[in-house]
């Protein structure tokens, strides 16, 4: 590979692509907001879409890619809403508090909420991975009812009638960093030996076992990094809502990512974020059609599935989510 | 004791309905290996049909009944001919993915119309109420009775068809292997047909008793009451029928038990359980434990 002189140069400035465009896209969306062009709500409805696309990614990693069926990933986007939000209320009543330390106190909430969920993560799936398949998948949406009826009976965060009153401190750049810090990541796992043993796990555990792969640890791996994830980005739903219920949590919200990941297509990050991004955005731009517009998501997920299996991308990946040293082809990495 | 005993019949008169819902699950599963998420809105649909035939002067619980098993019956032959079957050989996530499609619309669809509609409805007394002692203060009543019973009759008979008929010794071959079911000259389609029938419609009746006993419905009914079912088909092991009724009742025993220990602990308490009998019991407690062969 040529790495001097101007193509060199090009291929250097190409790494970065991606952030540059990211950096723009900010720049771009802030700019139509300032000049009145967007409106708020849309603004709202991209940082919810970007929300979801973490979850969605991190559920990726545990179903898409390590083969492990998890429907309870409300539950850790639960965990990790109800930490943060607990601890910037309690901290931001403090009048000594200066204004200058808020971010630091939230930068704080939400990697104590990655951590939380992280634990949570471990909790659930090292003894979980004992069953499989179908009942991997029930344990998990037990976990999540669990946690929504725990939460029920703390009364310090609410109880059944909610918390609310947490400061609404988010904006699309904490969203922005910390979506463009979870691609980053989860691309760089995915195509690192990590994520090469999670996908031998998801084709076949018992070959991968035989050729030395810790199959245990590999799948406990993904769940913990897919609850940090999801962790980290309830973190930021709690501060962009200022409200929440254990409702929001149930296991319909749970299918809500299934159904982003697959409509997108499970297996790959475009498929994640395409998914999320879509249909966070599709019943928005359908709400001119009321309650209809439910009735036709639905129909529309069946005859996706029937007519368009692979999901939106059809199996394939953007280019910038394939590190660069990485082979085009991840099927080439397999042989 | 008098309180015990009065807990423990709320108890089965709620188990014995989610024995019923939970067979349809495991019937389902046991044949296709589908978690049918659209299971927990045939019941709704059968609370509404009931709702509905109950208006009719003249009619009263029988043809209700009669009705409300008929309607989601058919309508999950028609849901499983045109969403599930084409799918039937692809990966088990997009038959679930579609059946979480299919639960949407039925979620959806009646809401919009205007005959429905959003609103809870009150469900029509169709029982004459009146209740009997039992034990000191412990009391049952007519709906309490008439549950229990009518869920033993239509249970007995399910098990009588799965064990006794031509039918249930093909569904009972198909659920074991479907292809070489089909070399024996059984019609798969049609077995499979049959068991969506027979699930839905247990489904319906399930949700007209539980509609009796809670006379409120309304169409988000069918996901709560869908959900924990599947939790009591999960907990007796599911693709297992004696299971599914085990499962039920312990489902309905504890859930009442621990809502009178403290409210909020009655909806997880199911759950908790579910998660400790698989960590310890993952196949459930009556269902066959897999083999894994390489």
């Amino acid at each position: 590979m040529d790495k001097t002189g101007f193509s060199g140069f090009l291929r250097g400035v190409g790494r970065y692509a991606p952030l540059l465009g990211l950096i723009v896209f900010y720049i771009g969306v802030t700019y139509l907001r300032e000049i009145q062009y967007l409106k708020a709500y849309y603004l709202q409805v991209l940082m919810f879409g970007l929300i979801n696309c973490m979850v969605t990614m991190g559920l990726n990693l545990i179903n898409g890619v390590t083969g492990q069926f998890s429907i309870g990933q409300a539950g850790f986007v639960a965990v990790g809403a109800y930490t943060s939000a607990a601890i910037t209320t309690l901290m931001f009543q403090f009048s000594a508090l200066s204004p200058l330390a808020r971010p630091f106190v939230f930068l704080i909430s939400i990697l104590a909420a990655g951590a939380v969920a992280g634990v949570f993560g471990y909790i659930i799936g090292r003894p979980s991975l004992r069953v499989k398949g179908d009942y991997l998948a029930i344990v998990t949406l037990g976990f999540g009812e669990i946690i929504r009826a725990v939460i029920r009976l703390i009364p310090q965060v609410g109880g059944p009638r909610g918390f609310s009153g947490i400061p609404r401190y988010v904006n699309l750049a904490w969203i922005l960093a910390f979506f463009a810090l979870t691609i980053w990541f989860l691309r760089n796992y995915i195509y690192s030996s990590f994520g090469r043993a999670c996908v031998s796990c998801r084709e076949d555990d018992l070959a991968a076992e035989t050729m030395g792969i810790n199959t245990t640890t590999h799948k406990v791996q993904a769940f913990i990094i897919g609850a940090v994830t999801a962790g980290v980005a309830g973190a930021l739903l709690a501060h962009l809502l200022g409200y929440l219920h254990p409702d929001q949590f149930s296991y319909i919200r749970s299918t809500d990512f299934l159904v982003y990941l697959y409509a997108g297509g499970a297996g790959t990050m475009s498929g994640a974020i395409a998914g999320a991004m879509v249909l966070t955005i599709l019943p928005e731009t359908l709400r001119f059609l009321a309650g209809w517009r439910l009735v036709i998501y639905g129909l529309a997920l069946v005859l996706m599935m029937l007519y368009r299996p692979n999901g939106i991308c059809n199996g394939k990946e953007f280019s910038f989510l394939i590190p660069p040293l990485a082979p085009r082809n991840p099927e080439e990495a397999r042989d | 004791m008098e309180h015990f005993i009065q807990l423990l019949i709320f108890g089965v008169q709620l188990g014995v309905i989610y024995a019923l819902i939970a067979m349809g699950y495991t019937m389902v599963y046991g044949i296709i290996r589908l978690i049918n998420f659209a299971h927990g809105d045939l019941v709704m649909i059968g609370a509404f049909t009931a709702y509905f035939v109950a208006r009719v002067p003249g009619f009263g619980f029988i043809p209700a009944m009669i009705a409300a098993m008929l309607v989601p019956a058919v309508l999950s032959v028609i849901i499983e001919r045109l969403a599930y079957r084409p799918l039937r050989n692809r990966p088990r996530l997009s038959v679930l993915i579609t059946a979480i499609g299919v639960s949407i619309f039925l979620e959806n669809f009646p809401r919009m119309i205007p005959a429905i509609g959003p609103n809870y409805r009150p469900f029509p007394q169709l029982i004459t109420f009146r209740e009997f002692s039992v034990y000191g203060n412990a009391v049952v009543n007519t709906i309490q009775i008439t549950n229990i019973v009518a869920s033993l009759i239509l249970l007995t008979l399910l098990i009588g068809i799965v064990k006794f008929t031509k039918m249930g010794r093909a569904m009972r071959a198909v659920s074991f292997n479907k292809d070489a079911a089909a070399l024996m000259g059984i019609d798969v389609n049609g077995v499979i047909a049959l068991t969506f029938f027979i699930g839905a419609a247990l489904a319906g009746a399930g949700g007209v008793l539980y509609s009796l006993t809670y006379p409120m419905i309304d169409i988000l009914m069918g996901v709560w009451l869908g959900s924990k079912a599947f939790v009591a088909a999960v907990l007796g092991g599911i693709g297992s029928i004696p299971g599914a009724v085990l499962g039920g009742l312990l489902m309905g025993i504890v859930e009442v038990f621990a809502t009178a220990f403290n409210s909020e602990l009655g909806y997880g308490a199911g759950f908790i359980i579910l998660i400790l009998v698989l960590l310890f019991r993952p196949e459930g407690l009556m269902g066959r434990p897999t083999i894994e062969k390489v």
